[in-house]
């Protein structure tokens, strides 16, 4: 009995670890600070009228919602949905881009909507366009790796008595939520968003072009980029591991751009 | 605490070193810098812990600390942190001979090696052996190497790198061209003495959580002293190579 109760609390502890939120707060946060460096005079304006702060002070607010009664059906918000093509086409309510364009809407048709329903629905913009850019947040049909799964990697070290590699278990979603920024320590979400512009400035125009719907397939190619020669319990190196850097740094700038054009857009 | 304690200074020591060298970089320098690294200095501080048990980089494993003699002096095991500092910035001299890939590499690895050199647990000397206690917070322990490499975190809780730059870049152009006299060697020497004297701040095994503050203060000063002495002098090496 206590074996099938350890069993059973592994799985949970498991499958709670592998529905994890997208972006740890350093994440979101990076996101909001450069979109907001990034945003028009008349954009800018709106975001402080609306919020009362940055967006970076709005950045969180969308998860809190997931934990209460009332409002946890919003926890399938926070996925995107692509076809086996990888296109997004979707159109039920369960989907980040679904409800980016209806917050888009709200925004854009101010006059129809509440004070109160157009801050929510901002603050749900800036949680969304960032979880439509963290790869594990994106679903592509027949792909059941996207779901999530385990892997480990090498830390660099070997054991001392069997001369060994040592390797530790990681989720995908714990390395995509923001694992990478223990490789920088002590930064504010203001600095951490300056490097990201300046690492990524060459693709700022091109990244900041183009519709969620295009941004989410766009995120579908590198998503599958990232889950090529990669399975459950594969055992990557530590280059390997020190190289998801990159894609992770391409991930923060096009989200924090793209909130930013896409605010712009709005508020024009 | 347990990814800081796993590096030299742990990445928030390094970060906050390259943090405040980077405020002291000429615009020229600067833009050296961003130029080859595509990073800020800080974002790139801690790249010589991540990348040391990747070929070909093994072999830099062993840059990380420095030995000194009984009269303080750089110990040419060739494995010093300083002598390869020395050995960079000479290849420096003629950077534009060496690939963009190269630069960055020499880059990341002096403004780690920059760090190392001034963090207290990097630096041995003969006789230090016995004279490095370990110490104890909230009841876990933290032997004579991690105090040192975890001390920027515990010393100031919850301060980021703007914190550290704000809190103690606070000298005068004078003093700061007073800390950057001399050689990489001299500043070795300088923090070799120094460092003869950390393993009489705190009793061995003392719990971090009771102890005196006055001794806990003799910690913090230390600790500040070398990360900003460090992104000082880091930062008038990267001035003189990019001039």
């Amino acid at each position: 009995m206590k074996r099938f109760i350890k069993y059973i609390a592994i799985v949970a502890l498991t499958a709670l670890a592998l529905e994890a939120a997208a972006w740890n707060k350093m994440g979101h946060e990076t996101i909001a600070a450069l979109a907001e460096q990034n945003l028009s005079p008349e954009a800018k304006a709106e975001v402080t009228k609306l919020l009362g702060g940055n967006l970076k002070s709005g950045a969180m607010w969308l998860n809190t919602l997931r934990k209460e009664e009332a409002t946890k059906h919003t926890a399938s918000w926070h996925h995107t949905h692509l076809d086996a093509a990888g296109r997004s086409t979707t159109t039920t309510e369960g989907d980040a881009v679904v409800q980016i364009e209806r917050c888009a809407n709200i925004l854009r048709n101010a006059s129809t909507h509440s004070r109160n329903e157009q801050v929510e629905a901002l603050k749900t913009i800036v949680h969304l366009v960032a979880d439509l850019h963290c790869i594990h947040h994106i679903r592509i049909e027949g792909e059941p790796l996207t779901d999530g799964f385990r892997f480990k990697y090498e830390t660099g070290k070997k054991d001392k008595k069997s001369g060994e590699k040592i390797a530790v278990g990681i989720n995908w979603s714990t390395i995509w939520g923001g694992r990478m920024f223990g490789h920088h320590v002590g930064f504010t979400p203001e600095l951490m968003a300056d490097d990201m512009a300046l690492c990524r400035a060459e693709h700022k125009e091109a990244w900041s072009q183009g519709t969620p719907r295009e941004w989410a397939a766009d995120m579908g190619v590198a998503t599958r980029k990232q889950l090529e020669g990669m399975k459950p319990g594969i055992v990557i190196t530590r280059k390997q591991f020190n190289l998801l850097d990159a894609p992770h740094e391409d991930c923060l700038a096009k989200a924090g751009w793209r909130l930013a054009a896409l605010l712009n857009n709005i508020y024009k | 605490m347990s990814i800081q304690s796993a590096m030299a200074w742990g990445g928030l020591g390094h970060s906050a070193i390259a943090y405040i060298a980077e405020q002291h970089l000429t615009d020229e320098a600067k833009a050296k810098c961003h130029h080859y690294l595509k990073h800020s200095l800080a974002y790139d501080s801690s790249w010589m812990d991540h990348w040391r048990n990747v070929e070909p980089f093994c072999e830099t494993s062993y840059w990380h600390c420095m030995k000194g003699d009984r009269d303080n002096k750089v110990i040419d095991d060739g494995r010093s942190a300083p002598l390869h500092i020395v050995r960079i910035c000479k290849e420096m001299k003629n950077y534009k001979r060496l690939s963009d890939e190269q630069i960055a590499i020499n880059l990341k690895l002096l403004i780690h090696m920059a760090g190392d050199m001034h963090c207290p647990s990097h630096v041995s000397y003969p006789g230090q052996g016995f004279k490095r206690p370990s110490l104890y917070i909230k009841g876990r322990k933290y032997n004579s190497h991690a105090v040192w490499d975890a001390s920027p975190a515990y010393l100031h809780p919850g301060w980021t790198i703007v914190d550290y730059q704000r809190n103690l870049d606070n000298k005068s152009a004078k003093q700061i061209k007073q800390i950057c006299k001399g050689t990489p060697c001299d500043w070795a020497e300088e923090c070799i003495l120094k460092m003869r004297v950390t393993g009489y701040i705190f009793d061995r095994n003392a719990e971090f959580t009771k102890m005196d503050e006055a001794t806990i203060e003799k910690m913090r000063r230390l600790n500040d002293e070398q990360i900003l002495n460090a992104g000082y002098r880091l930062a008038s090496l990267l001035n003189k190579m990019f001039k």
